[in-house]
């Protein structure tokens, strides 16, 4: 299947805002936090990694932030 | 831009309105996005969408405003709480630079480990209390539960007293009737003492825990400022445990108690409870959906802005209805229906939104948990006493039942 044939998935579509909305899920840190140092962010040091919190459970970037936000044990 | 409109007819402080508010917000979400209601010197804003958006934006709104009186506070007021009482900006109604550093503070003692270590003991004692009236015909379920429980799980948390409860208790009741409700000048005053009285009593059980460290959370608190004192001191502790001594009740007991009356007078919907289990976390949610324990929350904007393409002036002061978002038909199906199978109910914002997000939100929500686990369980035939008048708090800002009667082993 070449790219133009691929079509959006709209149940995925609807589940990812439904996270973004749930979670203020967003891109950019805020006030200096962000998945990077977050206690939820399985590999600390990696670009992109896995959120453990309950209500992501997903792929997130180290510069993303969300409102479960919480300190790593180091911090 | 088109000018806003007045809110004919609102007035949040109104008897019935306080009574039940979402018939009047029901009809101001259909008439417009926004209004200005000059009595209070607000705009009000009750569509989901525009109060998701205002707590998401903290470049255009401040929080400045969120603990501020609703009501001018009389010159005599004022100066009986200029005489020491201290309280600057913190957690709720902090702007950063200040704001990050204070909850930073509070997640580094207040975390999920702590929380599942405290879970036992919660439950062990709110099953105390369930056990003591269950076998009683009728009860005030505020009084007996929706109160003790959540007041036990935050002032023991702080570090308080039992003994104190009551004392805690009534002041945390003027403090509400202070900030958010309407007194006259007199009242005013006399609760101005008060608030100053609670004050001095956070100050010195703060000092006290820095002479003599004990197992909580001021303690904590304490010893993190001394490890870190460039993010935290002892003033800033003393307005953080001021700020938690009402908030980390205040709203999980209106939440027993609102919750408490919508499963009762649902009983379809509290048999499901009791028969499925595994159900109760998401009844947890649509309770604070349908009747949540935040009405309102407040921001300032900082920045000329607008609002559904009406114009918003910097300065403006601004109240998100909570309860009005939470029954928008634009974000929920049939909103105004009560069901602990909801598939959205968690998109409500009770706790707020963003870096706001309330910080005692795991803690309130296992309480309620406990709650309902425990009364499914221990008191499942419990009943509402027909025909009562139900009292809610008559304040702006918190919505919460004064009473509840109840027949534990329900009636007849």
């Amino acid at each position: 299947m070449s790219a133009q044939d691929a079509s959006i998935d709209e149940a995925k579509f609807e589940a990812t805002q439904r996270l973004i909305r749930l979670t203020a899920l967003r891109g950019t840190p805020v006030e200096g936090d962000s998945c990077a140092n977050c206690y939820y962010y399985l590999e600390p040091g990696s670009d992109l990694s896995f959120c453990w919190h309950e209500k992501l459970q997903t792929l997130v970037g180290a510069g993303w932030w969300c409102h479960h936000w919480e300190m790593t044990d180091e911090t | 831009m088109a000018t806003c409109p007045f809110a004919k007819g609102y007035d949040p402080l109104d008897p019935a309105t306080v009574l039940d508010p979402y018939p009047v917000f029901g009809r101001l979400r259909d008439e417009g996005p926004v209004f200005f209601l000059p009595e209070l010197d607000h705009y009000i804003v009750t569509r989901f969408d525009d109060v998701e958006q205002m707590l998401l934006d903290r470049d255009t709104w401040s929080a400045a405003n969120a603990s501020s009186p609703l009501i001018k506070v009389c010159d005599e007021a004022q100066a009986v709480l200029a005489e020491g009482f201290g309280r600057v900006p913190t957690l709720s109604n902090a702007d950063p630079p200040r704001h990050g550093p204070m909850r930073k503070s509070v997640l580094t003692v207040m975390t999920p480990r702590r929380l599942n270590a405290l879970e036992p003991t919660l439950r062990a004692y709110a099953e105390d209390l369930v056990r003591g009236f269950a076998d009683e015909s009728v009860i005030d379920l505020v009084d007996r539960l929706a109160f003790p429980f959540p007041g036990y799980a935050a002032f023991s948390l702080l570090g308080f007293p039992d003994e104190d409860t009551e004392m805690l208790k009534e002041w945390s009741a003027k403090r509400i009737m202070f900030t958010y409700g309407r007194l006259d000048d007199v009242e005013q005053v006399e609760v101005a003492h008060e608030i100053s009285a609670f004050w001095r009593y956070v100050e010195a059980h703060v000092a006290a825990r820095a002479v003599t460290p004990a197992e909580d959370l001021t303690s904590d608190l304490v010893q993190l400022s001394r490890a870190k004192p460039e993010q935290l001191n002892e003033f800033d502790i003393v307005n953080m445990v001021y700020s938690m001594a009402l908030a980390g009740h205040e709203t999980t007991c209106n939440t027993i108690g609102n919750g408490m009356r919508a499963l009762l007078s649902n009983r379809s919907q509290w048999r499901q409870l009791i028969d499925e289990p595994a159900t109760i976390p998401n009844a947890v949610e649509e309770i604070l959906r349908f009747d949540g324990p935040v009405l309102n929350h407040r921001r300032v904007a900082r920045v000329d802005t607008n609002i559904g393409g009406f114009r918003i002036p910097a300065g403006s002061k601004v109240m998100m209805c909570f309860a009005s978002a939470a029954h928008d038909p634009a974000r929920f199906d049939d909103p105004d229906s009560f069901d602990v199978d909801r598939a959205d109910a968690e998109l409500h914002m009770a706790f707020g939104k963003g870096s706001h997000l309330c910080l005692g939100a795991p803690l309130g929500r296992l309480e309620v948990r406990i709650v309902l686990e425990l009364l499914t369980t221990l008191t499942p035939t419990m009943t509402l006493i027909p025909d009562q008048d139900f009292d809610y708090s008559p304040n702006a800002l918190f919505r919460g039942l004064r009473r509840l009667l109840v027949a534990p082993g329900g009636l007849g």
